[in-house]
């Protein structure tokens, strides 16, 4: 009896064994795995409970915080027109904008040690949470955002310290209220007009006569051309292949290159391009920093040339007039404008400011840095030169707040064209670079003239 | 004084002083466990009162069972009721975490099981009046049972329906008819083993028995088989068969039984798997649930996240996710709450109780004075463990999951009961074993009676 006796109790110690084991594989060996299902209810509970930092503007104003409701944390957002660059923080959605690349920071996680870290979690402890603030400035905001409103029409608007590289003013509409975003997530994104993009930074447009002055930085960089060479019987159109270049205005008997940049010559332009060739036109590309990703905190579009092979002279010239093979983003002309203010430098581009911690700790997120040094001094003087000079097209007066061009994208019959502003503020030692864009609004840019005088007016004297 | 010939066993000197020791340690243990969950603050924390409660009821019911066991019963084992003691303290936190609701029904079963206990364990003389009106109980546990198919509800208004309900107190008879048919089994197969150890036909082992003396064993087997069947109780009944076949390998010496035994249950669930819906879901879930994750499968699914979300050491008392996931989660699924809750290392222990129970009943019926006790003890102790380990395989995916509870554990006013009437019993035999002859000299003396030489010897004579 005792023999058999312990044969069961062998068995049955055999079967527990093979409990254990089982118990080793779910729980360990498989427990990953398990885990990132998304039928896992524990992600959606942790995130209702989890404290989150706030996101701050420049002053400390709230833009993004957590607010309790009955049990529960839900992400307030307090301004929507800035979506795109707080981003969405849900739990079923996930994060995007500066809720994503800020999140360590924002469930504080970064004043931490590891051994603190795992101290904490032993004890069930949750991190305190930082503050994010942001590089942008609600009063500004709000005046690019009016900017983009009172249009009627999509587009973007960038306003950015050329000195630092701060963004101050990053608006595009349409936005969305990401308050709704789970009510209305369907619906937004089917939506034709695509909300989620953001199109100050990743929105790809056709910079049209606003491209005349990377194709005439390129020019005077690689001393190719000269401000004051003269182009004498400039033909009313050119011909190169099968495109066919136009000058609205005509033919042009003599004009200085300074003069043609000021009246925005398509047929100049595109002389210029085909004497810079593609080589010079790449280089120049390249310096702006238009063809590789950007450092910047919140999804940006680079915008590289098509490879060499698949370019035709026709290409040369009807990009040099911005009507080519290279669309831009309006962050990557914000960028061309912040070089010509700096005197040569495109600055890294910054959305946050710095991080602090609950008890007021405060570290700076970013450091002033040149991304690439895309021209010299004395040809950003000279950009800056022709830029002061009034356009002759288009209502521009000799001010003293803001230079720049404003300019169309053409987009083929029957559709408008879009428009540019691109511009530098103050008119003497610029320290701000606008820029503009709105899609389809057409060829009168008077009304989008007076509300970037306004965005303008709203920066602070220092 | 010692027999020439006859071994002294060596018993634990002080088993009362042990229970002592051990039992201060399971209240410290459960007192730490509650302080955890009071603290913890989670959106379903318990009230003080009921933590004091918990910790209450735990220890005046089992301080008042060690009492009566110095008193009465000062000789019966010290292991198991600190062991039982651990795993029902485990289980009234769990239900305070789980089903706060029903912790008051509970702790009033507590106090009964308890009670119950005591009672068992004390009444004097030997168990002579399970074994003589073992018909008697027999027919009063078929009749409950059969009382539950007609009347049966089940409280939480929709499943099998087991229970017979009275003023808003459930009780299961399937739980007590496990026990009446092993106390049945036991006493007769105490008294036929010799009969059912002599070959039916002679020649080497291995062979079946005479059938004659099996008929009213498997008569009483077949019906509470079927009226389980019947109810849908898949979990009782294949106890019930596996607590049956061991204990006919145990009294008959005949492997046979087994295989057999084994034969049958992979037949009756092929047929279960094609003929019913029901057994075809189970087994479905069983093999795939991920596909299913959302209809049928979704219990399991969500039983082994909770062990995932586990790991190591756990994620703390009160703080899992497990409760408001697992639909039913304070019966069937309390091991997977545990293993959310508590951890590997909360899950391995559990086990290791159970194992523990496990081979100090065993231990237990190798000291018992007779065959009827042996059986009985061996029978109890195979029946609890068995039952942890079905439900444990169940919710880990290693079977498909059965009705049955984890025993003290799980909430459930009849399976409490049920358990420790059976852990009385042990205590009961364990008061009257050690004394005289060891098993040892009891087998071989009983072997020598049974042998062929000494018939033949006889007959030859």
């Amino acid at each position: 009896m005792n023999a058999r006796l312990q044969q069961v109790l062998g068995v049955f110690l055999a079967g527990f064994v093979l409990l254990a084991i089982s118990l080793f594989y779910w729980q360990i060996y498989r427990s990953p795995e398990l885990l990132a299902r998304t039928d896992n209810p524990r992600h959606h509970e942790e995130k209702i409970r989890e404290p989150r930092g706030r996101l701050l503007d420049r002053r400390g104003r709230v833009l993004a915080e957590s607010v309790a409701t009955d049990g529960q944390l839900q992400r307030r957002y307090t301004y929507p027109p800035l979506v795109h660059v707080t981003g969405f923080d849900s739990s079923r959605y996930g994060n995007s904008g500066v809720e994503a690349s800020r999140d360590a920071d924002l469930r504080g996680l970064t004043f931490r040690s590891y051994w603190a870290q795992a101290w904490d979690r032993l004890l069930h402890r949750r991190p305190t949470p930082s503050d994010v603030s942001l590089t942008i400035d609600l009063d500004l905001q709000q005046a690019a955002d009016r900017v983009l409103g009172d249009s009627g029409r999509n587009g973007a608007v960038i306003l950015l310290e050329t000195g630092t590289g701060r963004i101050l003013a990053l608006a595009s509409h349409p936005y969305f209220d990401p308050n709704r975003l789970d009510e209305s997530w369907r619906e937004l994104s089917n939506d034709p007009t695509r909300p989620f993009l953001s199109r100050a930074t990743q929105g790809l447009y056709a910079p049209g006569s606003c491209f005349m002055i990377v194709t005439l930085a390129a020019a005077l960089e690689a001393r190719t051309a000269a401000l004051d060479d003269v182009f004498i019987d400039v033909p009313s159109a050119l011909e190169i292949e099968t495109t066919t270049i136009r000058n609205p205005s005509g033919a042009q008997s003599r004009l200085t290159l300074a003069e043609a940049f000021s009246s925005s010559q398509p047929v100049v332009f595109a002389q210029l391009g085909l004497r810079l060739g593609w080589a010079g036109l790449r280089r120049a590309v390249q310096a702006f920093w238009l063809d590789r990703p950007l450092p910047l905190e919140i999804q940006a579009t680079s915008s590289p040339l098509p490879a060499q092979d698949l370019l035709t002279q026709a290409d040369l010239a009807s990009t040099s007039i911005g009507q080519g093979r290279l669309s831009v983003t309006p962050l990557h002309m914000a960028l061309v404008m912040a070089a010509i203010a700096n005197g040569g430098g495109v600055p890294v581009p910054h959305l946050v400011e710095s991080v602090s911690t609950q008890q007021n700790q405060s570290a700076p997120a970013f450091q002033f840095s040149v991304l690439s040094p895309a021209l010299s001094t004395d040809v950003a003087s000279a950009l800056r030169a022709a830029l002061s000079q009034p356009a002759s097209s288009a209502a521009l007066p000799a001010d003293t707040e803001f230079i720049g061009r404003s300019g169309t994208t053409q987009l083929g019959p029957g559709v408008e064209p879009h428009t540019w502003f691109i511009g530098l503020s103050p008119a003497i030692s610029p320290r701000y670079a606008v820029v503009v864009l709105i899609e389809n609004g057409g060829s009168d840019d008077s009304a989008a003239l007076t509300a970037v005088r306004a965005l303008v007016k709203a920066i602070p004297q220092q | 004084m010692t027999d020439e010939g006859a071994t002294e066993i060596v018993k634990v000197d002080h088993p009362r002083e042990q229970e002592r020791f051990l039992l201060g340690l399971v209240w410290f243990f459960l007192a730490l466990a509650l302080t955890y969950l009071g603290l913890v603050g989670s959106f379903r924390s318990p009230t003080t009162l009921r933590l004091a409660a918990a910790l209450g009821v735990v220890v005046i019911t089992t301080g008042a069972a060690h009492w009566v066991f110095c008193r009465m019963a000062p000789q019966s084992d010290g292991l198991l009721l600190p062991l039982v003691a651990c795993l029902s303290g485990l289980g009234l936190v769990m239900v305070l975490r789980l089903a706060p609701a029903l912790f008051w029904k509970q702790a009033v079963w507590q106090v009964c099981g308890v009670a119950v206990m005591c009672v068992i364990a004390v009444v004097p003389r030997d168990l002579r009046w399970l074994r003589r009106y073992r018909y008697s109980w027999l027919v009063l546990g078929l009749g409950l049972l059969a009382l539950s198919l007609v009347l049966g509800v089940n409280p939480l208004g929709r499943g099998a329906r087991l229970w017979l309900g009275l003023a808003g107190l459930y009780f299961q008879p399937s739980e007590f008819l496990k026990l009446v048919l092993i106390v049945f089994l036991a006493s007769y197969l105490a008294e036929k083993q010799e009969l059912l150890r002599l070959p039916a036909v002679g020649g080497a082992g291995g062979r079946l028995p005479s059938l004659p003396y099996l008929v009213p064993l498997l008569l009483a087997w077949g019906v509470a088989l079927l009226l389980l069947v019947a109810q849908q109780d898949l979990g009782a009944g294949t106890l019930l068969f596996g607590a049956v076949l061991v204990m006919l390998y145990l009294a008959s010496r005949q492997v046979g039984y087994i295989y057999a035994g084994l034969a049958l249950m992979v037949a009756a669930g092929w047929v279960g798997y094609h003929l019913s819906s029901f057994v075809a879901l189970r087994v479905n879930v069983w093999l795939n649930p991920w596909s299913l994750s959302d209809s049928g499968g979704y219990q399991i699914v969500q039983s082994l996240l909770s062990f995932a979300a586990g790991g190591v050491l756990g994620v703390g008392l009160g703080q899992g996710y497990a409760a408001q996931y697992i639909p039913v989660v304070h019966t069937d699924f309390v091991f997977a709450a545990i293993g959310e809750e508590l951890g590997l290392t909360g899950a391995l222990a559990i086990l290791l109780l159970y194992c523990l129970l496990l081979y100090r009943g065993l231990w237990i019926a190798v000291r018992s004075v007779s065959a009827f006790e042996r059986l009985l003890a061996t029978g109890l102790s195979i029946t609890m463990a068995f039952q942890a380990w079905v439900i444990a395989a169940g919710n880990l995916k290693l079977l498909p999951l059965t009705g049955v509870t984890l025993p003290f554990v799980s909430y459930g006013g009849s399976s409490l009961v049920a358990g420790y009437l059976a852990v009385g019993l042990l205590l009961h035999i364990s008061a009257r074993g050690g004394k005289g002859l060891s098993w040892a000299e009891r087998e071989e003396r009983e072997s020598l009676l049974a042998s062929p030489e000494v018939w033949q010897g006889g007959a030859g004579r």
